[in-house]
């Protein structure tokens, strides 16, 4: 064989898909879909992993009964035993924090479509969502901005918010991570990105009790499925290595392979941890990927 | 005009240009072998697929052989279109011989001998130079205005020029390989030219007119021929206006004779009319007039005369045959003196072997084997 591979240090290309660009269509798909969560919860209220996500009805407390208040809620035992009405306290009702964890660097503008555009929706409509059900919202980006919603509305504010990030730098989603103290009351924490530059134990660390995880994995059209593209300079926009090869028959399953593995290793790692992941491609709608990710 | 490279004279070099040719054709050639350049987040998993039994999937992709051949032909082409030629051993002299005009040179070298010094000169010159020319080597005559290159004496210039010519100006070229052919030898001796001076007894005879008389030299003393003077005439041709009236008071006052029609050698001077270009165009016998300028018009009339005067009496040459005393005064006897042989330039040498013929076959073969040795 001659030389069909080399990493080389050369100038930079341009990024294809750096840039988001949502707006308030965006928000309107994203309480449609919340709204239809919202039912399809109540229908599955009983178990699954989407009711474990975002069902939010474990019991964390109780508090003393007002009048009016649905009497199905009263803690008939608790009464029985002190003789005063309480009602059992959701994790809903006491307010909680969720975190989104969003990889903004410069692998994330490869597409198109774009996996940067893509994760943002994807992280929108999780504060839509999130907004929704009461909980406050952080969302905490690779380039170091962060977005706290606390009123209950996901709107104009996280469009700006969104519609200012772009795909640059080399921090990814392991610096977030590092960064843990920073969504310490999160009770919801959730990842979107490529995942290619994190080992799974790495972010499974962040699970811990009172704590769910879900980790969206997404790949570009050209990541996920490459196909046989003959002659190719693989360019790393983070790190600016290049590798030459030939992308054939064989090469190509090799690929899917390894794709596979660390697929499937995030997967296991994931069951083991009650975390949920997915990995998708991002031609798949952001409605598509938050019902995959929340099993609703 | 031959260009020198690679040891090679090559005739044609603008045909270089040419080369750009295979160059484009080797370019076209590689430009589908570029790898497209693609972003990705998963170039560890590529990494990986290299670092594989079946990574890479086969070797890099390289330029057809027969683009190869094809180019190596169509450069083979360009460089016969150029014209290759091999060049002979060999060295290129030039002589220069410097000639001096003057009237003097013209004169019998022993009178009553019909030979002139000039003559004598060059019989000198083929006696003691010409063995010292080379085969190749080049040789050039200059009289002091005009250039000859010519292996012998040009022989327009056995007779004297009508209008009298001066000395050439020896010390510019005293210089290897110059020689210096004259009458008498100049003041100075050349350094580096060969000096061929014919020498020669007095010879008398007129020196000078003045008015119906001539002054002819003795060989001792000036004697005055009483109305000896030569026929000298003034053709003019094609002039009118106050000028032709002019032209006739001036003529009268220097005893020279108004004429027109065919040119004689008894014309001193030539003056023509009629110039739509206008303006005054001199030279030695000869003077053209504008038409503007015929006439006196505005002008002062002795401003007129004085411009005129000076004008005709500046393009009037002397008759023929007249010589001053110092160049009929006896030179004594012949010169050579041999100077410094010219200076050898090695760049020179025959034409040789010509290429391009040899080197257009090869590209055709070339051209033939890429295009049905390696069918696309």
């Amino acid at each position: 064989m001659g030389d069909p591979g080399a990493t080389a240090m050369t100038e930079a290309h341009a990024l294809p898909c750096p840039d988001v660009s949502v707006d308030a269509d965006l928000l309107q798909r994203a309480r449609t879909f919340a709204a239809r969560l919202e039912v399809g919860g109540e229908l599955r209220e009983e178990g699954g992993r989407g009711a474990h996500l975002l069902g939010g009805e474990e019991f964390v407390g109780h508090r003393p009964y007002r009048a009016g208040e649905d009497l199905k809620r009263l803690d008939w035992s608790l009464l029985a035993r002190l003789g005063q009405p309480f009602v059992k306290v959701t994790r809903r009702e006491a307010g909680e924090e969720w975190a989104v964890l969003l990889d903004a660097s410069a692998s994330m503008g490869v597409g198109p479509p774009g996996k940067l555009q893509r994760a943002c929706e994807v992280a929108g409509a999780l504060a839509v969502l999130g907004a929704g059900r009461g909980a406050r919202v952080r969302i905490l980006a690779s380039s170091g901005a962060e977005l706290f919603l606390t009123r209950g509305r996901a709107g104009g504010e996280l469009l700006t918010f969104l519609n200012g990030l772009r795909a640059e730098e080399s921090a990814g989603m392991r610096s977030l991570v590092e960064k843990a103290g920073r969504f310490r009351a999160a009770s919801r924490v959730f990842l979107v990105g490529d995942l290619l530059d994190l080992e799974p134990r790495e972010a499974l660390g962040l699970v811990r009790r009172g704590r769910t995880l879900a980790a969206v994995g997404l790949l570009a059209p050209l990541e996920f499925e490459p196909g046989q593209l003959g002659r190719v300079e693989w360019w790393d926009p983070e790190e600016e290595q290049r590798l030459v090869l030939n992308v054939g028959q064989e090469s190509l399953q090799e690929y899917e392979m390894s794709l596979g593995a660390h697929v499937d290793g995030w997967r296991d790692a994931a069951a083991r941890h009650r975390a949920a992941f997915g990995c998708f491609d991002t031609r798949a709608p952001f409605e598509e990927i938050l019902r995959g990710i929340l099993g609703a | 005009m031959g260009f020198e490279l690679a040891g090679l004279i090559w005739e044609r070099p603008l045909a270089w240009w040419g080369l750009c040719l295979p160059a484009l054709v080797l370019l076209a050639a590689k430009q589908p072998l570029r790898p497209r350049v693609m972003a990705t987040g998963a170039l560890s998993l590529w990494r990986r697929v290299l670092e594989s039994p079946g990574g890479g999937d086969g070797e890099r992709p390289q330029v057809p052989r027969g683009i190869w051949w094809l180019c190596a032909g169509l450069t083979l082409g360009v460089l016969a279109m150029a014209g290759p030629r091999s060049r002979a051993a060999g060295v290129t002299r030039t002589w220069t011989v410097v000639v001096d005009r003057s009237p003097g040179t013209y004169l019998a070298v022993d009178a009553p001998a019909t030979t002139t010094r000039l003559t004598h000169g060059l019989e000198l010159l083929e006696e003691e130079w010409r063995g010292l020319v080379r085969d190749g080597d080049v040789v050039r005559w200059f009289d002091g205005t005009e250039w000859v290159e010519s292996a012998d004496f040009p022989e327009p210039w056995r007779s004297a020029p009508r209008a009298p010519r001066r000395a050439p100006d020896w010390e510019r070229w005293d210089a290897p390989g110059s020689v210096w052919l004259c009458a008498r030898p100049p003041e100075r001796e050349p350094s580096e030219a060969s000096l061929c001076a014919s020498g020669g007894r007095a010879a008398p005879g007129p020196v000078a007119i003045d008015g119906e008389d001539r002054l002819d030299w003795s060989g001792g003393r000036l004697v005055r021929v009483i109305g000896g003077a030569p026929r000298r005439c003034v053709r003019v041709i094609d002039v009118g206006g106050d000028l032709v009236d002019f032209i006739k008071l001036w003529a009268e006052e220097r005893g020279l004779e108004l004429t027109s029609g065919a040119p004689s050698e008894d014309d001193v001077l030539l003056i023509s009319g009629g110039s739509v270009s206008g303006g005054v165009t001199s030279q030695s016998g000869a003077l053209t007039i504008g038409i503007a300028d015929e006439s006196l018009g505005e002008r002062d009339p002795a401003e007129f005369a004085l411009l005129w005067s000076e004008r005709l009496d500046e393009a009037c040459i002397p008759a023929a045959g007249l010589s001053p005393v110092s160049g009929r005064a006896p030179i004594g006897n012949e010169i050579w003196n041999p100077g410094r042989a010219p200076d050898e330039r090695s760049d020179g040498g025959l034409p040789g072997r010509a290429w391009e013929g040899w080197l257009a076959l090869l590209s055709c073969g070339l051209v033939a084997v890429a295009l049905v040795g390696f069918p696309r």
